[in-house]
């Protein structure tokens, strides 16, 4: 027996049932029309419950269908996770590995009864939405695009990816349209010049068809941000990782181009962000375009009204400059400009 | 076993989105019921009582579970009242001093004690999670 759960199946329940009702198994298999030696076989949990005879034991009994299933599921669970990691030492380890604790105390999962592995292992593979855990690395290989082959990372990326995906579910936008997405950037260029303010950026994107959500990943996690389209919808998440305006903001248009350059592949596959040049020139090049840079860069003293005219903020120009190195992180141009988010 | 039509019209009548879901969960598929479920969390008191009162006592930890289940499986203090098993595990409202704790019986003697988490007096449709506070083995006849 081990130590976490102590399983039975519904047997037992279906035994309490039974003697508080004062009705003999020979009566109850009479009624459920099996044989007695299969009742025993069920009451002593020594078979597993057909769907049919859950639903008629629902019936005879009054007994939640749903608590019978519960039950008898559970045990399945306990079993096939014991028979393929042994111990309950092993299947702790592995539950760890996906981060049970920090997304309860992100209030991102419930786990319903935290001393017992098999109930924590069913709370996972609701959260996860997938059957079981063997058929979730398929399914992260088919359904996403990581540049990076660490597997504790992407694992940790795909529960950020999850819980945003079930926090976007109420969200309620117009249609996207391709079109229009040259007008969101005009005005994107508007609200990059204000003060950062979370909210007036997500209604803006709303406006135009497009869910932008924002929120923190799990520690450890080197995401920044992902893209895909959810029926029609594209959808953007972004983490504060580099807690910097403009590094937000380029993730941001990072997210954006792809939506532009990949909308179609983005419907069977969703993009986990990491250095990809061209998109990265392009998002570089929607913050500042290539020709105001240089102009920049050459004009020092004129900097301030070319910015203003082209609705550049300051940070993001000492931001790339700090990036290419043509000025120090720790030069007062940079940290006189940082904005932090 | 086969079910007559019948039978299937009757289950059809009670509660057809439950069935459709054990149904298509025992085939392979994964689906939840997406109703919210209560949660339990345990007390370092009732962990300590736990090992030392229940200790090799197989027939009430077995019974433990079953709660555990029944609880975990209710979508709240309201329907888990209204459980068919509310009245075979005896679970009932403390008077008195102890007007905010429930009790659950392990056996003749043993209860389990459980408080829900809200504000006293509970809107019990509202109590998505109990605290398993204590196993009390000083029980006689009552409760």
């Amino acid at each position: 027996m081990e130590k976490g759960d102590n399983m039975s199946g519904f047997g037992s329940m279906l035994n309490d049932y039974l003697e508080y009702h004062k009705i003999s198994q020979t009566e109850f298999a009479d009624r459920l029309g099996i044989s007695q030696k299969h009742m025993n076989e069920i009451i002593n949990d020594k078979t597993n419950l057909s769907v049919d005879l859950i639903i008629a034991i629902s019936l005879l009994t009054n007994i939640d269908v749903n608590l019978i299933y519960y039950v008898e599921n559970k045990k399945k669970i306990y079993n096939e996770l014991i028979s393929k990691y042994g111990s309950e030492k092993d299947i702790n380890k592995m539950l760890d590995s996906y981060c049970l604790k920090e997304m309860e105390e992100k209030g991102w999962i419930r786990l319903k009864d935290k001393k017992s592995f098999t109930q924590k292992y069913m709370d996972l593979i609701e959260f996860l939405n997938v059957k079981d855990i063997s058929t979730f690395d398929s399914y992260l290989d088919k359904r996403f695009l990581f540049k990076k082959k660490d597997n504790s990372n992407n694992i940790k990326i795909y529960l950020w990816i999850n819980h945003c995906d079930k926090m976007i579910n109420d969200i309620d936008i117009g249609e996207y349209d391709s079109n229009r997405l040259s007008e969101l950037l005009l005005e994107l260029k508007d609200e990059r010049m204000k003060k950062y303010n979370e909210e007036n950026l997500i209604k803006l994107f709303h406006k135009y068809g497009i869910i932008l959500y924002i929120e923190d990943a799990l520690k450890g996690s080197k995401v920044r941000g992902c893209s895909r389209v959810k029926i029609n919808t594209p959808v953007i998440y972004l983490t504060r990782y580099l807690k910097e305006k403009s590094s937000l903001y380029f993730t941001l248009y990072h997210e954006l181009m792809h939506i532009k350059k990949d909308y179609n592949m983005l419907k069977n596959k969703t993009i986990v962000d990491e250095d990809e040049k061209e998109i990265d020139e392009l998002a570089l090049n929607e913050m500042i375009p290539k020709d105001i840079y240089n102009e920049l860069l050459l004009n020092v003293s004129d900097r301030e009204r070319i910015d203003k005219e082209n609705k550049i903020p300051l940070s993001f120009l000492y931001t790339r400059m700090a990036m290419e190195g043509k000025i120090k992180y720790s030069s007062s141009e940079y940290l006189s400009h940082r904005e932090i988010v | 076993m086969k079910l007559d039509n019948n039978l299937v019209i009757t289950i059809k009548i009670l509660s057809i989105d439950r069935i459709f879901i054990v149904y298509y969960n025992l085939l392979g598929y994964n689906i939840h019921r997406k109703e919210t479920s209560m949660i339990i969390t345990e007390t370092k008191k009732y962990n300590k009582s736990l090992k030392k009162i229940l200790k090799n006592r197989t027939k009430e930890l077995e019974r433990l579970e079953n709660i555990k289940n029944l609880i975990i499986n209710s979508d709240n203090l309201h329907s888990l009242l209204l459980s068919e098993y509310k009245n075979i595990y005896r679970i009932e409202k403390k008077k008195g001093d102890l007007k905010e704790f429930y009790t659950a019986r392990l056996n003749e003697k043993i209860r389990l004690i459980m408080r829900p988490v809200g504000d006293y007096p509970y809107v019990e449709i509202e109590i998505d999670e109990i605290i398993f506070e204590d196993i009390d083995d000083k029980h006689y006849g009552e409760g």
